[in-house]
């Protein structure tokens, strides 16, 4: 009776530890090498970007997000939402120089519905000195010593809200101002508005439909990064993962060559914003 | 550090027995089934040393002694590691589960026990943040493990119970053929 409950206590304790939420790692294929000086002598940004090696839906998981989307209706369910995947993005940024500079890292990103490029975003057209439309997240400025290094990451809050932000900015049609400067990433729901105007004065968004509710937020599926140092500079970078529903390929990048039919094949629209003066 | 710690343990016990009028005095010990519980530290040994760095480890072993000198018996072993690969990641830990089936040849002098041991079985990854290295390749998590290795075994008064260091080598051929040495402070109960 005793030697029965040693046994069974390994067992359990081994199941335990099988069924932990362990981490993935995707490093990034290459550092990014930014800073150079273009022909007008300004600092070029570097982007990368990388696409989750996210499994195909099985009939399974689909049979249960259609029963989500018939009682959400008419609200679209994603495929992958917020939740499903806890990323974090860790980064390092390498000076050769011999003098200190400065470095921002931006985090953009696409979820299955749409990509998000801020740098293609102009919400005042008429105004040359208006600021930057916003990344999602980052874009502060750090310092990066001579012959030196510094680290860093966006951490899972970071990429929660980042993903949340897209989802408003885009579904819900939030100004990205409005999006990036509010903090969503406890958001039990978000409504969605009108279409963004900036081009025609005095232009009021309304409320448009239904409101969407957490366990319909999209979740992001594509990490953008963008180096924006205002000297040489190399940036590497590691994406780290806790795959919550298990949908992620157990290859991870290697299966964009050696199971391509494996992995779901998303296609989101670049999100822009009517600019146009007419109403 | 360590080490010093086990050596002077030993020595301590060493050194009760040669005072004790008694020392010579064999002790009564169990015989049959058996459960090792144990704390130790796993140290990688080069080249993996410089991507994982020393960590804790817990080991438990079931076993049946066939006779006074052989047993056979399971040892079951975790142990938890910093990955001190290149930047980033940094800062990121793993765990190292590992399960074997072995064999115990051991001989005893009044007190104290010596024996060694060797085993084959199978060990898991809990990430792959080491595949930053090239020690796991995309998607593998487990590997054959073969150990093998050695220790001391002072029998306590109860003729159930002993405690002991022991130290054992493990090998991991699919994980870039990694090697490490477990050792390990531990009570058995014999029932």
């Amino acid at each position: 009776m005793r030697m029965a409950t040693v046994p069974g206590f390994v067992l359990l304790a081994a199941s335990l530890a099988g069924c932990a939420n362990d981490p993935l790692y995707i490093p990034g294929p290459m550092a990014i090498e930014a800073g150079m000086p273009d022909t007008m002598g300004q600092p070029t940004p570097g982007k990368a970007s990388v696409q989750l090696p996210i499994k195909t839906e099985t009939t399974k998981d689909r049979a249960k997000r259609d029963e989500l989307a018939m009682k959400l209706a008419p609200i679209e369910v994603p495929y992958v939402r917020v939740g499903d995947l806890e990323i974090e993005v860790e980064w390092t940024i390498k000076n050769p120089d011999t003098k200190p500079g400065k470095a921002r890292i931006e985090l953009d990103g696409a979820n299955e519905y749409y990509a998000y490029d801020p740098s293609t975003i102009q919400l005042a057209p008429d105004d040359e000195d208006a600021p930057e439309t916003p990344g999602l997240s980052g874009n502060i400025p750090i310092d990066v010593p001579a012959k030196g290094e510094v680290s860093g990451l966006f951490t899972e809050d970071d990429v929660r809200e980042a993903a949340i932000d897209l989802d408003e900015i885009t579904r819900g049609k939030f100004n990205p101002f409005r999006a990036t400067l509010t903090i969503s990433k406890n958001a039990k729901e978000f409504q969605p508005m009108t279409e963004l105007r900036p081009g025609i004065e005095n232009y009021m968004q309304e409320p448009d439909g239904p409101a969407i509710p957490r366990e319909a937020f999209a979740g992001l599926t594509r990490i953008d990064i963008v180096f924006k140092p205002d000297r040489p500079m190399t940036l590497e970078y590691n994406i780290r993962i806790r795959d919550i529903r298990g949908i992620m390929h157990e290859l991870l990048l290697t299966a964009e060559t050696e199971k391509p039919g494996e992995l779901q094949t998303f296609t989101p629209m670049d999100f822009a914003v009517n600019v146009s003066t007419m109403p | 550090m360590r080490s010093a710690v086990v050596f002077g343990t030993l020595a301590a016990l060493c050194g009760a027995a040669a005072v004790s009028p008694r020392a010579a005095a064999a002790r009564p010990a169990s015989v049959g089934w058996f459960a090792e519980g144990g704390l130790g530290a796993v140290k990688f040994l080069p080249k993996a040393s410089a991507d994982a760095a020393l960590g804790p480890s817990l080991d438990l072993h079931v076993g049946y002694d066939l006779f006074s000198w052989l047993s056979v018996g399971v040892d079951l072993a975790a142990s938890s590691h910093e990955a001190t690969v290149p930047p980033p990641p940094e800062g990121e830990w793993f765990q190292l589960y590992r399960g074997c089936g072995d064999a115990r040849i051991a001989g005893s002098f009044a007190r104290f026990g010596l024996f060694v041991e060797g085993g084959a079985g199978i060990a898991m990854i809990s990430s792959n943040v080491l595949g930053r290295v090239m020690i796991t390749d995309p998607g593998e998590r487990f590997s054959i493990a073969f150990q093998a290795g050695a220790g001391v075994e002072y029998q306590l008064e109860n003729r159930h119970y002993a405690i002991g260091v022991a130290a054992d080598g493990f090998l991991l051929p699919q994980f870039d053929a990694i090697r490490a040495i477990d050792s390990r402070f531990y009570l058995r109960y014999t029932y």
